[in-house]
């Protein structure tokens, strides 16, 4: 098993109120998976991909990757974990306005102390992989939707993650931009690539290996999707 | 759009952003008033004798001569030019010759000493200084008259009405009753020449060798023409005056190389002997300058921040172009907001510039007054200057945001990297402009410390001076005075001598040749000296020995067809001879006048009495076994009190001269003229420095306050990519701190160019030692790094799921 989460619960305080995110979760996802997570909008989908993408932390509970208890871990080491392990796909893609997209790509790999040339070369493939090589000197306010996205995966990439964590990826995309952006998740698990998918839409979620449904901060249902 | 909008909506943001107000009102208000301060001291500086009536045909001439191989102006000129003048240049419709003097003022209840000018019957035809009381035509006509200033008049007679009063003067021991003829009304502190005392000159003087001899400068000589054509033709003709009246010997060693007229307007800022009451242009623009640069640095915040914090408004922008506001409405809007921004300012800054100004004033010695009228004119018109200035690049740039574009919630990246340039090329600025100045009154103080510190060549503590003795009595008297001062516990050393520490007192130049090489000039300082006149200085002596009363001939004032002389390194090196013993046993004489023989018998090193900015002058002392005139005495004590010797001085001065002032002077005081206004610039450097440095501070604050949270989102992305806190505190901080070592790279490349030539100007400096420029530097940047610290570590360590939040 690549990840187990056990008993996680994600609070959140204000002055007046609490409010409970996550209630319980128990979860266990293997190596190579593609997992949708579904729900309605504030049942704690983005929390809990959050929270397994270690920006932020359970309340409580227990964080299993790998062999490792991630809750165990402070915050350089998570760091260096997220470095190491993780790629991120959001919906609002993330890039940053002042880089252009190479340097965004590049961004990546920068905080692993990674020779230039190395990582020049690793950008390349992964802008060639998500077919965005053409833009790599433009802004992002220079990109379409679906370029922004398509460069925001090869980010999510470059590292060769054990773990893509993808938060609506198709939510800000039309239709032909979401499709193509599925495609390349797709392709990315069948070179096996461990994805997990917070989604609106039942159609992505079927394209995942596995459906998981939230609600009100727990999952009510885990299903294997037919191949 | 109305102004009563224009004023609700500034209403709102001030309310809304307090920060941003605050910084905004304080750093303007600290800009407008350095800025209109400083201007109202330069106005001081440039309004220098402007009220003299006619002031721009009125000159002073000054010799040029050369000291150290460079051609050096004088403010005074050798007397034995007047009639030569006059008799040369019909276009001198007025000339008067003007020698200032210590005279003793004897009243019945005090014996005085005063600072007198002595001059010619012309002085009011040619400086029409107003009379409150007499005739200017007549007051100076005859010898045995006084003009008293207004003080004085009140001081002796307890009225300012003191004309047919009789003052009992004594002046080179000539003790006489002169008339008051007039009194000078109260001169307006921005006067160059201040006399207390005006006296016609008399016959004795006149015959005096000081006003017939071409090596002797007597004091100012000031002429009055019609226009300024005359002065062009005056000015013109002087080099074919020089050639036809000077004496060869003089033209020869290069000693009158040139008379230069200023007119009266612009001696203020003519370098003068020390003691003179000039200002540097230089030094007066620079304070100008830097109230100009206050003044951009506090509009430079305001840009930046309205540029920043253009994206919070840009939904405002956008609903009121939906809503139907033209551009032109917006761009009037935020001139407006700027324009009254800058008002409220203002109020703060006038109050600010009623407290500095008295305090800047007494730093500077300046009367700069508040004048309202102007003040608040000039007010106005920076407000409304400062207004566009701050308010048109952010009126220009947030009244063309596309209302769609951001209604619909995308980012306007491209607008954003201009801005974000823009604030990084201002904040550049700023800082290039903080550390230029600190750096620059870093070095001025530092000169000025090494100035006071300097190696003179002579002791200058436990000394004490009483200029120009000659009015206790006869030779025999002075001497039996000094031989009191002897006796008193503490004392080391007595002396009398001509030349005093910090160009006080006379100083007498000649041109002396070896015996048979008369081509070897040297253009030497005289300075007669009494018994023990080494070891009064502590000179220390290099070969020979020094006078004593074994050798006759050291006495000058012997009939005898040889003297004996010591000179300095100086003076060896002058009169051709390599090292001081070489110089041992020549001999040499003066290249005109009477053919007496001077045989060196002693070296001793160089000594300094006059400024750091000039050459050590080459001098030979003469020995002359009583006091000669206008020499001054010294004691030098040790072991006990300065203010216990002095006292004992003065009683042994009451009981031997009591018609006589007894005037002290501590050699320390004499030579702080030296590096008195340098440290006085250095200081207002300094403030200068201090507020551009705190307004850029705030500034960076401010900025920092809006960007840091800007990037906030972008914090999150990084550190979800890896990102440790410490690299994006390093990101962050190296985006504040880069601009601060660019600016300081531009700063100091400034400030070594101003040093360089500022320090060129002194014979005697320090080195531009880069400690300098990178204790600025890293000190800036420090500040700078503990000014945005907070901040920047508070977004470093934001958890990234909140910090995506934050988008």
């Amino acid at each position: 098993m690549l990840i187990e989460l056990n008993h996680i619960q994600r609070l959140y305080r204000s002055d007046e109120v609490e409010t409970t995110a996550l209630h319980d979760i128990e979860l266990g996802i293997g190596s190579g998976e593609f997992v949708a997570i579904m729900g309605p909008s504030g049942c704690g989908k983005s929390t809990l991909l959050n929270i397994l993408g270690t920006i932020d932390r359970p309340t409580h509970g227990a964080y299993i990757f790998g062999e490792q208890d991630l809750t165990k871990l402070n915050e350089a080491a998570l760091a260096a974990f997220r470095r190491e392990n993780l790629g991120y796909v959001f919906q609002s893609f993330n890039l940053i306005d002042e880089l252009t997209i190479e340097e965004n790509i590049e961004l990546a790999l920068i905080y692993r102390n990674m020779p230039k040339s190395e990582r020049r070369e690793r950008v390349a493939q992964a802008m060639d992989r998500v077919s965005i090589g053409h833009r790599a000197r433009h802004y992002p306010s220079q990109l379409s939707g679906g370029q922004q996205q398509r460069a925001a995966i090869a980010r999510a990439i470059v590292g060769q993650p054990r773990l893509i964590l993808a938060d609506e990826p198709t939510g800000n995309l039309d239709t032909e931009n979401g499709a193509q952006v599925m495609d390349i998740l797709q392709g990315l698990n069948d070179e096996g690539a461990t994805i997990i998918m917070v989604t609106h839409s039942p159609s992505h979620a079927d394209l995942a290996k596995r459906r998981v449904d939230m609600l009100d901060g727990q999952i009510v249902v885990s299903v294997r999707n037919a191949i | 759009m109305n102004v009563s909008m224009i004023v609700a909506a500034f209403l709102r943001q001030m309310r809304r952003h307090r920060l941003y107000t605050v910084i905004n009102v304080i750093g303007l208000a600290l800009g407008l008033a350095t800025c209109v301060t400083l201007g109202l001291i330069v106005r001081y500086e440039f309004s220098y004798d402007q009220w003299i009536p006619d002031a721009d045909n009125i000159y002073r001439l000054g010799e040029v001569e050369m000291i150290g191989g460079r051609p050096s102006e004088r403010s005074q000129a050798p007397f034995a030019l007047f009639d030569p003048l006059k008799a040369a240049f019909p276009g001198i419709s007025h000339m008067t010759r003007a020698r200032p003097a210590a005279v003793t003022v004897i009243t019945a209840s005090d014996v005085l000493s005063v600072d007198a000018t002595f001059v010619d019957p012309d002085f009011l035809q040619t400086l029409p200084y107003p009379l409150l009381y007499g005739d200017a035509r007549t007051a100076l006509s005859r010898p045995g008259q006084i003009i008293l200033s207004e003080e004085k008049a009140r001081a002796y007679f307890h009225t300012t009405d003191a004309v047919g009063q009789k003052l009992t003067v004594d002046h080179d021991g000539h003790k006489t009753d002169l008339l008051v003829t007039g009194v000078l009304r109260a001169l307006p502190a921005n006067t160059t020449l201040q006399p207390e005392m005006l006296i016609p000159l008399d016959s004795p003087m006149l015959g005096s060798e000081v006003f017939t001899q071409w090596g002797m400068v007597g004091g100012y000589l000031f002429l009055h023409v019609d226009n300024p054509s005359e002065a062009r033709g005056i000015q013109a003709g002087m080099a074919g005056f020089i050639a036809a009246h000077t004496p060869e010997e003089v033209r020869k060693a290069g000693a009158l190389r040139d008379l230069r007229l200023r007119a009266l307007p612009s001696l203020h800022f003519l370098d003068g002997e020390i003691g003179d009451s000039t200002a540097s242009r230089n030094a007066v623009l620079a304070l100008g300058l830097i109230g100009l640069l206050a003044l951009l640095s506090a509009v430079i915040n305001t840009v930046n921040l309205s540029t920043a914090r253009g994206l919070l408004r840009a939904r405002e922008v956008a609903m009121r172009k939906t809503l139907g506001a033209s551009r032109r409405d917006l761009v009037v809007q935020f001139l407006g907001e700027a324009i009254l921004l800058a008002g409220c300012a203002a109020v703060p800054a006038l109050a600010l510039v009623e407290v500095a100004l008295p305090a800047i004033n007494a730093l500077g010695g300046w009367g700069a007054t508040v004048s309202y009228p102007l003040v608040l004119s000039g007010m106005l018109t920076l407000i409304v200057l400062v207004g566009v200035l701050a308010g048109a690049y952010p009126a220009v740039w947030l009244s063309a945001y596309d209302p769609a574009r951001v209604l619909a919630g995308s980012r306007m990246p491209n607008m954003g990297r201009m801005g974000s340039r823009l604030r990084l090329m201002l904040v550049i600025v700023q800082f290039s402009f903080a550390i230029g100045l600190s750096v620059s009154a870093l070095v001025v103080l530092r000169q000025s410390a090494f100035v006071r510190d300097l190696d003179r060549g002579f002791q200058r503590n436990g000394l004490l001076f009483t200029p120009v003795i000659d009015d206790v009595g006869t030779p025999s008297a002075r001497v039996a005075l000094m031989d009191e001062f002897r006796r008193v516990r503490g004392v080391t050393a007595v002396s009398d001598f001509y030349s005093m520490p910090g160009g006080n007192g006379f100083s007498t130049t000649d041109y002396f040749a070896p015996v048979g090489a008369p081509e070897q000039h040297a253009y030497m300082q005289w300075q007669d000296t009494g018994r023990d006149y080494f070891a009064l200085f502590g000179l220390r002596l290099l070969a020979g020995r020094m006078f004593d009363d074994v050798h006759g001939e050291d006495d000058r004032l012997h009939e005898s067809a040889e003297h004996s002389v010591v000179i300095d390194e100086s003076g060896a090196r002058a009169l051709g001879f390599v090292t001081p013993q070489a110089a041992l046993g020549q001999v040499f004489r003066k290249e005109h006048g009477r053919s007496t023989i001077f045989r060196v018998v002693g070296v001793v090193n160089d000594v300094r009495l006059g400024s750091a900015r000039d050459a050590v002058r080459p001098s030979v002392y003469f020995h002359t076994g009583q006091p000669v005139r206008f020499m001054s005495a010294g004691v030098r004590f040790e072991g006990r009190s300065e203010r216990e010797v002095e006292g004992d001085l003065r009683t042994i001065w009451h009981r031997m001269a009591p018609d006589v002032a007894f005037r002290p002077l501590r050699a320390t005081d004499l030579l702080s003229e030296d590096y008195r206004d340098d440290e006085k610039h250095g200081q207002l450097l300094a403030m200068g420095a201090g507020v551009a440095i705190f307004i850029a501070l705030m500034g960076m604050y401010a900025l920092s306050s809006f960007t840091v949270a800007r990037r906030m989102f972008e914090v999150g992305i990084r550190k979800t990519l890896g990102a440790t806190t410490g690299r994006v505190l390093g990101l962050l901080m190296g985006q504040f701190l880069r601009p601060v070592l660019g600016a300081g790279v531009i700063g100091c490349v400034l400030a070594w160019m101003a040093m360089r030539s500022w320090l060129s100007g002194f014979d005697a400096r320090i080195a531009l030692s880069p400690a300098y420029f990178v204790g600025v530097v890293v000190t800036a940047a420090l500040v700078a790094a503990l000014t945005v610290l907070f901040q920047t570590l508070r977004v470093a360590r934001a958890e990234p799921a909140r910090a995506l939040r934050a988008e």
